[in-house]
């Protein structure tokens, strides 16, 4: 088991009184190179719970092992370390660095790496052919186009081979054309590199792409009748 | 778990890469560029003063030493500034004379004085053992040339005692309107004590003093004024009722020990106790015979000479030596410095607030940003040196351009210093190394100290937090 969550809770305390409870007791687990896709309504988790495999947040309660290691016992130095060399994150909103060049964005998650800058720039602009956006590496994130830049994205989010990948609605802000081809990209390069996939999605199209699909309400994982 | 491990054995606290992020640094250095600028106002002023200052300090310093040496060495002076009364009759009868001379000065009154005074004959005990008042009063409780006497016996460490009289005369030459100078009666090697050097014509010498010769030796700006830019030496200048032949033309001396002796007009000392009609030595020359002895004379001085004038009281004398002067001018020195810097501390520390405030409005603008980077692998300290750096390079900006004015404003000040500290009358700044690197290291430290909170809000972030922050 690659990833594993059991009786994750999440609450985000909004002042001494009010309290918003995200996720109330998840169990999930994640096989190495499997693909899950997160459905459920809005506001019912989702991101959250991807935040919290992405080590981006620490959840409130619940135990969370990462490629064998709780991660409670990770310091935050440890985690960035972590998400450096495990993880990588598409968002809906691209999240690229808009002050830099398309290869700069691609390179950036390397620069924390211990690599020769040679070697940076090179394997960026092979993950950005890999893309198919070599042609466009000097071009800045307001230079291309919403599809592009979610391609630079993966790119960005693949670069260091991560062993997980975090997709919070990659599709969402595009069409359904060029979110299938975006799709089929991650798919793809995941599968090259033997990367699981855990992809939050609205998009049952999508979701239908994935191996396992888990269903949210209500910060809870609501039990599916097909995956018993 | 093979990954931690190996995070583990590492354990590099910075993963970000210092080529990578100094591209990024100067490009965020150029966002809000006015405000940035504004904020650094004060460190510019800061440094500016600090530098300037410095330079100043350390020209005055120099020009100081200059100075010192050119006075003489191992100086020690005693003042007297008790006028005394001097009898009506005798009054009556200066200012007569005064009088008498500046109506008379174009007309050729009196005669050179050339007789010789047999009273006045040297004497082997020294050139002033002859001397008595002559005709002059006597007036009680003021120092007299017998005292004088007395006193190089007393003080066999000095090598010369040479006593001087002051008088305030109306001074005129033939056809030209008198003005008021300044009179002093001395002695030959009063020259040597105050290293003056002739640069035409002779000093007083002995036989001058013990005839009570009516010669005069002139400072330059006084020989110009008196007599215009010819040849002084040999003509004659009319004052205290007499005639005076100009014997000699000081060097450029400029302002020593308050007065300036290109102004000075130099009499026989004898001659001018004849013609004021009293016999009184305002002041007195020693010349220690070392460093030391001319601390044991600044010392036994004053009880020495109340031994002489019982009577009189100590607070009417001053004694003073170049180390007072030095430190006279190193204390206003001090003052200006300390002031200074007080001023560039309180502007760094306002200036400081002011950055502070700009850090804070950059976290803020690139707190999405913050989040990417973390989300990429950024660690807490990766974003908190990240933000103190750009603090301490817009700081440094400010040091740069205040080091620049500083060097500027540093010519300037000294003008208006110079004429706050007497005697010296303007100086060259002078730039050490060390007052860069003091400079650009007290920006550093206001650098550090108004960026490590904003800095420490940006490292201690959520990733979530930042990425949702739009
Ligand atoms: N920072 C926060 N502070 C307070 N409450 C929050 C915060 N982030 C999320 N929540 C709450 O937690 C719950 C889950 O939010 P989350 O964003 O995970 O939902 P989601 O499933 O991703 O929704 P969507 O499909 O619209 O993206 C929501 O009720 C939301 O209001
Ligand atoms: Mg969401």
């Amino acid at each position: 088991m690659y990833v594993e969550l059991s009786a994750i809770e999440k609450v985000y305390r909004m002042s001494e009184r009010v309290e918003v409870p995200a996720l109330r007791g998840i169990d999930l687990s994640v096989e190495k190179g499997e693909f899950v896709a997160l459905v459920g309504p809005s506001g019912c988790g989702k991101t959250t719970l991807l935040s919290v495999l992405g080590l981006l947040t620490w959840p409130t309660a619940g135990t969370y092992c990462l490629d064998g290691c709780d991660t409670r016992s990770v310091s935050r130095r440890e985690q960035a370390g972590l998400r450096s060399e495990l993880i990588g994150f598409i968002f809906q909103s691209y999240n690229l660095l808009a002050r830099e060049t398309a290869w700069r964005n691609v390179m950036f998650p390397l620069t924390f790496r211990s690599q020769t800058r040679g070697t940076r720039k090179r394997t960026a602009m092979e993950a950005l052919d890999a893309v198919g956006l070599a042609d466009r590496a000097d071009h800045y994130p307001s230079q291309l186009s919403g599809g592009e830049q979610q391609r630079v994205a993966v790119a960005r989010a693949l670069v260091n081979r991560p062993r997980l990948l975090i997709a919070d609605e990659p599709t969402g802000n595009l069409d359904s054309h060029t979110g299938k081809e975006i799709l089929e990209l991650i798919i793809r390069l995941a599968g090259e590199y033997g990367t699981s996939i855990v992809m939050a999605t609205h998009d049952l199209t999508v979701a239908r792409r994935a191996g396992r699909i888990v269903s949210m309400a209500d910060g809870g994982v609501v039990p599916s009748e097909a995956n018993g | 778990m093979a990954v931690l491990f190996r995070l583990r054995q590492t354990g590099r606290w910075f993963h970000m890469d210092w080529v990578y992020t100094t591209g990024a640094l100067f490009r965020d250095l150029q966002t809000s560029r006015v405000r940035r600028l504004l904020s650094i106002l004060g460190v510019v002023i800061g440094t500016a003063a600090v530098i300037s200052s410095l330079a100043v300090v350390e020209g005055g310093r120099e020009q100081l030493r200059a100075h010192l040496e050119k006075l003489g060495v191992n100086l020690v002076v005693l003042e007297d500034r008790f006028r005394p009364d001097i009898p009506r009759e005798y009054e009556d009868q200066l200012k007569s004379l005064q009088t008498e001379s500046v109506l008379t000065a174009g007309q050729g009154y009196g005669t050179p004085s050339e007789k010789i005074d047999a009273k006045n004959r040297m004497h082997e005990d020294g050139m002033l053992s002859g001397l008595d008042a002559g005709s002059a009063a006597v007036v009680s409780g003021v120092l007299r040339l017998g005292d004088v006497k007395h006193l190089r016996k007393r003080f066999l460490n000095a090598t010369l005692v040479e006593p001087i009289t002051m008088q305030w005369a109306q001074v005129g030459q033939v056809g030209a309107r008198p003005f008021g100078a300044r009179v002093e009666g001395g002695t030959p090697h009063g020259a040597i004590v105050r290293d003056l050097r002739v640069r035409e014509g002779r000093y007083l010498l002995p036989m001058d003093v013990d005839r009570s010769e009516k010669v005069c030796v002139l400072g330059v700006d006084m020989a110009k004024r008196l007599l215009g830019e010819g040849h002084a030496v040999g003509r004659y200048i009319s004052m205290l009722g007499s005639r005076w032949r100009v014997i000699g033309i000081l060097e450029r001396k400029g302002t020593m020990m308050r007065f300036n002796y290109d102004r000075l007009i130099i009499v026989p000392i004898t001659a001018m106790h004849e013609r004021t009609g009293v016999e009184v030595v305002n002041a007195l020359l020693f010349q220690a015979r070392d460093k030391e002895a001319a601390s044991i004379i600044r010392h036994e001085l004053l009880g020495e000479v109340m031994a002489c004038l019982p009577g009189r009281m100590e607070e009417d004398f001053s004694v003073f030596s170049q180390d007072d002067l030095a430190e006279q001018h190193d204390e206003t020195l001090r003052t200006f410095k300390i002031l200074t810097i007080c001023v560039a501390a309180f502007s760094l520390l306002v200036s400081g607030i002011g950055i502070m405030n700009i850090m804070l409005v950059s976290v803020r603008e690139r707190t999405h940003e913050i989040g990417v980077w973390k989300a990429v692998g950024a660690t807490d300290l990766d974003i908190l040196s990240y933000f103190l750096a750009e603090s301490v390079l817009t700081c440094l900006l400010g040091g740069g351009l205040g080091i620049l004015l500083g060097v500027v404003l540093a010519a300037d000040a000294t003008g208006f210093v110079a004429s706050s500290v007497a005697e010296i009358s303007s100086w060259k700044p002078i730039f050490c190394p060390e007052f860069f690197v003091l400079s650009l290291g007290s920006t550093v430290v206001i650098g550090l100290l108004s960026g490590i909170f904003p800095a420490i809000v940006a490292a201690r972030l959520e990733p979530t937090e930042a990425l949702r922050y739009e």
